[in-house]
């Protein structure tokens, strides 16, 4: 069981990536939005896209932890 | 924590149909019910309220048109003029996605934290996407995707993702919140999860399903492209 908490631990560290991907995301997104405040509206929509593709991968770590501790 | 209970498939119930009797997951009879619910208004509406529409809208028909517009008009403003027809399945995802979601309000596990639940949801999805590449490119436009043969391995494993990372991401996603919902309960019991239940549960249940309808028009707007 204690080998099994430490795999866990190891998959959700997938969030330090995600992390760092949505932060240079949101961050070139403001970037554009002060470049051109105009396409604000689908600079945004396009932004919460790609935010929710990203989170994905910090989710695919964090199903793997859940399977590993409760399925395993 | 003692109060902390949780396990990734759902407790099993028993009901019995026409006599027999047999075991389902409590999600998918909630989902079952979802759709039932969902079935009956819309049969409700046509039969009652749709008669009585006229010309010029007021009050309530305000309300479904407001709405009806709202999804056809994003089904366009994703994809294009093409995808108009697609705004149906849309609505009828949305419809039975917040459903779902927000029947956990009444303190009933949400079918969409069951992993069976949302990859039915993605097959559905995946489908729907494949069958509209067919119908508006024909087999060949569609396959024609799939060339040359070198980068064919790497589609097909693309496509194949699809259901697979669509089904993963919205049950992660729900498991995540009902999980932090439930620690919550078994913390601090008075006020405080109440509040935030309205980010966990409706909040979350929206973006979730935002998020499943936008991925969904992008890939048919890619398959029909």
């Amino acid at each position: 069981m204690e080998l099994a908490a430490i795999g866990a631990g190891l998959a959700v560290l997938t969030g330090v990536g995600a992390g760092i991907g949505m932060g240079m995301t949101a961050s070139h997104a403001m970037d554009a939005v002060a470049r051109q405040p105009e396409a604000s509206g689908k600079i945004n929509s396009l932004l919460i896209l790609s935010l929710a593709l990203i989170e994905s991968i910090a989710i695919y770590g964090f199903v793997v932890a859940l399977l590993i501790i409760f399925a395993g | 924590m003692e109060g902390f209970h949780f396990s990734i498939s759902a407790e099993l119930t028993e009901i019995s149909l026409f006599g027999v009797r047999f075991e389902v997951s409590v999600t998918a009879l909630y989902s079952g019910y979802v759709a039932l619910a969902l079935v009956l208004l819309a049969v409700v509406f046509r039969l009652f309220a749709f008669p009585r529409f006229k010309e010029r809208p007021k009050g309530f028909q305000n309300v479904i048109e407001l709405i009806v517009s709202a999804a056809r008009n994003y089904t366009v403003s994703i994809g294009s003029k093409k995808l108009e027809g697609f705004g149906c399945y849309i609505f009828a995802l949305m419809a039975y996605m917040l459903g779902c979601g927000l029947i956990e309000l009444f303190g009933i596990r949400s079918p969409l934290t069951d992993l069976q639940q949302t990859a039915v949801l993605a097959v559905v999805s995946f489908v729907i996407i494949n069958a509209y590449g067919f119908a508006k490119k024909g087999p060949m436009g569609r396959l024609r995707h799939f060339f040359p043969p070198y980068v064919a391995p790497i589609r097909i494993i693309t496509e194949l993702a699809i259901p697979v990372s669509m089904a993963c991401r919205l049950f992660g996603n729900m498991v995540g919140g009902l999980i932090i919902m439930e620690l919550l309960y078994s913390v601090i019991a008075p006020i405080v999860p109440g509040v935030l239940s309205l980010y966990f549960t409706l909040f979350h249940v929206g973006m979730q399903t935002y998020i499943f309808v936008t991925l969904t028009l992008t890939f048919t707007h890619e398959a029909i492209e």
